[in-house]
């Protein structure tokens, strides 16, 4: 039924009863944002309507308010991802945030010349890039792990990069913005763990799409972003086990994250707030749980069996088409809801926008993923990525406007 | 549907061009990229004597790249320098006779501008 156009969840999302150049919007770039349902927009009108003030400050009952919402967002969220205390869970602004708090806090204070760190070179750029500045203030040395022609993390290269010794952190997304291939990441931080180095996994891509636990995994810092999961832009978690945090610096100083100011030095507050200097995003916190909430709601399972099926209708039509090609794994039953393509001759800019004309939102570039297109030798590619509210009707339009768009410049 | 930015004259430009390739004898080679959407032109031009003798572009770039590159030629070719420098962005828009949304603009003055940013050289 999700799959048809009498998908239950259509109705909790306003923005997808307008109309884009007279047509019904067809919106298939959630990888990049999804879009938000009612119950998440309510929250943050509630905040600001009924306890606007701000958090750990006053004693006044608004501020008491704010606080307990802001704690009990941050709660959801620990639980949502099986983190063990919600202490671990910390807000920023987003998954680059939260990358860059583990480079610029963890990494750049436990590591030392010539540590290794491996990555992933299919990669967005928000976990290479800010690896690459502390490679050069570091002296630290970056080894790459390719994919094979599925999409697929070669393993055997991490063993090999692992046994070459020195390796400290592996760093790699969990899904792929661009593949959609699914990282085992629970292999990954078997083998990392046994040389005694530690896993960072990107999640953007991930959370909310499959059911994710960080103590299963076992990874030691996790990244994600609210605005991929139905949340407001503009929060981000990172969690960190506790040991990993107790040895981060702060990367933002002033307000909220101190305990006591001298005037030469100071001494920083307990976990989390350490990292949470200024005021924070509050609204978007509790505009997160409420996404959390309602993801509870629906169930991971199905979101899970909803991409999936999604997938099977899709790509069939998708190979049918004469110069299209997909990029990563043919098997649909190895991907995430995303398929990212390109069309022989036709620009990944020209797609797109014939595919606006008829309403259809999609995704066209390198996807802050450079290395990756290099390494194909393309130069751009156009992505279609789904969620709970997409239909085969969804499907049918982007096909219909893929074929226009053949049509036209072909 | 908006404005379809795909008119006839804009394809004529892409689907059949005059000044796609590549100058052998060019005294001045040009990259012109756009990283975000993946453009990357290739121009050469030929200049004797503060006179824009010739001018090619290739590459991989969409159709609103593409179609002003070779308006770019049909402005150019054979005109002094100062004719370029003095060719505005405004102009070039209008040339390309359809109306653009703010990131396709991007593409549109991508080898316009790439020419302008390299004028000290010419
Ligand atoms: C895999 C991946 N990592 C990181 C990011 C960056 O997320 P944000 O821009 O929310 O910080 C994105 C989203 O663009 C992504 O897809």
């Amino acid at each position: 039924m999700e799959q048809n156009q009498n998908n239950p969840y259509i109705k909790d999302f306003p923005i997808l009863f307008r109309t884009v150049n007279s047509n019904r919007l067809t919106y298939l770039d959630n990888a990049a944002t999804t879009q938000k349902p009612t119950a998440v927009i309510a929250a943050l009108t509630d905040f600001y309507t009924q306890h606007n003030a701000n958090v750990h400050r006053g004693i006044h009952t608004l501020s008491e308010e704010a606080t307990d919402m802001y704690e009990s967002a941050r709660e959801k969220i620990a639980q949502f991802i099986g983190a063990p205390t919600s202490s671990e869970i910390i807000f920023t602004s987003g998954s680059t945030e939260s990358l860059n708090l583990v480079v610029a806090g963890w990494a750049a204070n436990n590591l030392v010349s010539n540590d290794v760190v491996v990555l992933n070179s299919t990669d967005h750029h928000s976990n290479l890039v800010a690896w690459q500045m502390l490679a050069k203030t570091l002296d630290l040395k970056l080894k790459y792990l390719s994919v094979d022609a599925n999409g697929e993390l070669d393993l055997v290269q991490l063993k090999t990069y692992l046994n070459e010794g020195n390796v400290k952190v592996v760093s790699t997304s969990h899904i792929s913005n661009v593949l959609g291939t699914v990282n085992n990441i629970k292999e990954i931080c078997k083998l990392a763990h046994a040389v005694g180095a530690k896993v960072v996994v990107d999640g953007a891509q991930a959370v909310s799409h499959i059911p994710v636990n960080v103590q299963s995994l076992d990874c030691d810092f996790y990244a994600f972003s609210g605005h991929k999961m139905f949340g407001p832009m503009g929060i981000g978690v990172l969690f960190g086990k506790r040991s990993l945090l107790e040895n981060t610096n702060p990367i933002k100083f002033g307000g909220g994250m101190i305990s006591t100011v001298g005037l030469e030095s100071s001494t920083w507050a307990t976990i989390p707030e350490r990292f949470e200097g200024g005021t924070p995003s509050v609204a978007d916190a509790i505009g997160l749980g409420a996404a959390v909430d309602y993801i509870n709601n629906i169930g991971l399972e199905k979101i899970v069996a909803h991409e999936s099926s999604l997938n099977a209708y899709l790509i069939p039509k998708l190979n049918s088409i004469k110069g299209l090609h997909i990029l990563g794994s043919a098997d649909f039953t190895k991907r995430a809801g995303l398929v990212s393509f390109y069309v022989d001759g036709i620009h990944s800019h020209d797609v797109a926008s014939v595919l606006s004309t008829v309403g259809v939102a999609v995704r066209s570039g390198h996807h802050c993923a450079m290395p990756l297109h290099k390494g194909m030798s393309i130069a751009s590619s156009t992505r279609a990525s789904y969620h709970i509210y997409n239909t085969y009707a969804d499907m049918d339009a982007l096909v219909n406007g893929i074929n226009t768009a053949i049509k036209i410049l072909g | 549907m908006e404005d379809n930015i795909y008119r006839e004259q804009l394809m004529e430009l892409f689907k059949n061009p005059a000044y796609r390739g590549h100058l052998n004898n060019a005294t001045l080679t040009l990259n012109a990229n756009n990283p975000m959407c993946g453009d990357e032109l290739i121009i050469t031009l030929a200049i004797k004597d503060g006179v824009i003798k010739d001018y090619r572009y290739d590459g991989e770039a969409c159709a609103v790249s593409l179609a002003s590159a070779e308006i770019l030629g049909e402005q150019i070719i054979g005109e002094p320098i100062t004719k370029l420098i003095s060719l505005t962005k405004e102009e070039l828009l209008k040339l390309l006779g359809v109306q653009l949304t703010t990131s396709r603009v991007k593409c549109a003055l991508l080898p316009l501008e790439t020419l302008k940013d390299a004028s000290t050289q010419l």
